[in-house]
């Protein structure tokens, strides 16, 4: 297949002194993906994202946007819209009037096509008031009105969801997910799990600037969606001999033993606790909820 | 066609801000104040270095000249920075640089739009400024005809002329001050800081030209080209044509300055 890739990133990094905001990332977004990129606050999204829509220069890496760099300049961004943190407009400017701008910069305003985007995220009835009088949940729609408006095949939001209430996330979640049948492929970046498990099917979990985890949903579930929950007699000696039968990441959290590991796994360090002569009370499997995983993902990397 | 369409929506913009009309409200009350104090204090005069001085309350023609005298170096410059150091400032205030900076129009057309906006913004100043005073001095003492340095006769008509022209010779000059608040709104993000900035910068300047032993270099300084339009009346003999190239490379520094920190600044919020 002769596709280009919309978003192909090797090695990316940006640093701000010592800090590296941006430390070694990869990604790949296949056409029509909604592609969730997840982590808590100051993990390295946006700043990711200013990378890949050319707004600041990086350290280090590659970025293609369907095979072009955007270092090259906004030619790179011809099918590509989108907005990092919260979407800016001239305040004194009229909603309407924000977009025939932007449309003009894209080469010429066609005014069906803006008042279709309005419509489309409902700020029709708002567009001839200036966007000074708006709230934020009406410039994030703004926002994506002005993305949509540019008919791309990549958009890129950065946590869109900001601002918006519980009906206007339910919107964003509708749109969004039409959106591949369009032919458009999504980059979603949020910094809850919740908010885009419905709609991605791919996601990178980034924590301190690098990934965490990089896969499938249900990858992400089936292989560290459920732990094991081992209670013995000694703890600590239960700890040293997960470690010794390769279980790096067992670990205590009061007296209970934690482990991720694989079924054949548990079961020698079950055999090798009898052994020992450590007793075992209790042995069970949980599963995670993601929004559990996420956290301890995103805790762990440190 | 970017750069046009770009600067056609910097204008609306300008259009739409509350600065814009109050910077030209500002000059065209400065114009009016000169010719209501003139006619009313009768035998009040302008200083007499101002060519045609003497014929101030004998023709219209020649107040225009007397507000140039004046606007030099402060009131037109201030103004102008005013809106030339807020152009690309504001976008940092309203954090839209990286709005407009994702659609199809590269750096290089948005800076450019800017920095003709901000010179169109100059012209606007000095065009209010001489439609007011020349109005109000037209209709205070008449489009008579003038004695020219040279004792030539000329008609009101002509004199008239020549003082537009004086405007648009001052506008090299400005052209310069214009240019460095824009450098400076680009390099410093911050609107006052350009504003501030460009007073100091035409300060400085006047403060070297006035440095004893600079005599030489005096012709190619800042404050030597806001008297070149002087020498459409004969006066000082100043070149217009030697203003015209020593305003130019200062605007070209200035502009490329600005250029080089704006094409490759990373656009990343406050
Ligand atoms: N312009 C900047 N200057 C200095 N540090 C920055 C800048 N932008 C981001 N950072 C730092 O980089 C890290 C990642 O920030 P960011 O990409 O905004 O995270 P996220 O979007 O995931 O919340 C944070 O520690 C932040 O403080
Ligand atoms: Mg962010």
């Amino acid at each position: 297949m002769s596709e280009l890739l919309p978003v192909e990133v090797r090695g990316l990094v940006k640093r701000y002194g010592e800090l590296a905001a941006v430390d070694d990332v990869d990604l790949t977004v296949e056409p029509g993906d909604i592609y969730g990129l997840l982590g808590p606050n100051g993990a390295g999204k946006t700043t990711t994202l200013r990378m890949l829509l050319g707004l600041i220069r990086r350290d280090g890496g590659t970025v293609k946007l369907f095979g072009r760099d955007p270092v090259e300049g906004v030619g790179a961004l011809e099918d590509v819209a989108g907005f990092v943190e919260s979407p800016a407009f001239y305040p004194y400017l009229t909603g309407r009037e924000n977009l025939r701008l932007l449309g003009a910069l894209d080469g010429g305003a066609d005014l069906r096509a803006i008042d279709a985007a309005l419509e489309r995220v409902d700020l029709l009835d708002r567009a001839g008031d200036r966007v000074g009088t708006y709230s934020l949940g009406m410039r994030q729609r703004l926002g994506i009105a002005s993305s949509l408006m540019r008919s791309p095949k990549l958009l890129v939001l950065d946590e869109p969801a900001n601002g918006l209430d519980p009906a206007g996330i339910r919107d964003l979640r509708t749109l969004v997910a039409a959106l591949p049948e369009q032919g458009v492929t999504v980059l979603y970046s949020s910094h809850l799990l919740a908010e885009v498990e419905e709609v991605c099917k791919r996601v990178a979990i980034v924590n301190d600037g690098k990934i965490a985890f990089e896969g499938r949903l249900d990858e992400l579930r089936a292989s560290y969606g459920s732990a094991y929950r081992i209670e013995a007699a000694d703890p600590t000696g239960a700890l040293e001999l997960a470690h010794r039968v390769g279980a790096p990441q067992a670990r205590l959290e009061g007296h209970v033993l934690w482990l991720d590991a694989p079924s054949d796994l548990v079961d020698q360090l079950s055999i090798e606790l009898g052994r020992a002569g450590i007793a075992i009370r209790q042995l069970a499997r949980e599963q995670r909820s993601l929004e559990d995983l996420f956290f301890r993902l995103t805790e762990d990397a440190a | 066609m970017s750069v046009f369409r770009a600067y056609g929506w910097e204008l609306r913009k300008l259009a739409r801000q509350k600065r814009t009309f109050a910077g030209l409200a500002a000059a065209a009350l400065y114009a009016l104040a000169f010719v209501i104090t003139l006619s009313v204090k009768k035998h009040a005069g302008i200083p007499p270095d101002i060519p045609l001085a003497k014929q101030v309350t004998k023709s219209g023609v020649v107040l225009p000249l007397a507000l140039l005298s004046f606007a030099t170096f402060f009131g037109a410059p201030v103004i102008s920075s005013l809106v030339a150091g807020d152009i690309v400032a504001a976008e940092d205030t309203n954090n839209t640089l990286k709005t407009i900076l994702t659609r199809s129009t590269g750096r290089g057309a948005i800076y450019a739009a800017k920095a003709l906006a901000a010179a169109t913004y100059g012209i606007a100043l000095m065009l209010t400024m001489f439609v007011v005073s020349a109005v109000g001095s037209v209709i205070s003492w008449g489009l008579r005809g003038v004695v020219l340095l040279d004792g030539q006769h000329v008609t009101g008509l002509h004199g008239l002329g020549l003082a537009a022209l004086a405007y648009t010779t001052y506008l090299l000059p400005l052209a310069v001050l214009v240019a460095v608040a824009f450098l400076l709104s680009t390099a410093t993000r911050s609107s006052a800081g350009a504003i501030v900035g460009t007073v100091i910068f035409a300060l400085a300047l006047q403060g070297i030209a006035a440095l004893p032993g600079l005599s030489g270099t005096k012709p190619y300084l800042l404050p030597k080209q806001f008297d070149a339009w002087q020498s459409l009346y004969g006066a000082h003999g100043e070149s217009i044509l030697r203003a015209s190239w020593v305003c130019a490379i200062y605007v070209a520094v200035a502009l490329t300055a600005g250029w080089t920190i704006f094409r490759r600044r990373d656009v990343a919020g406050a």
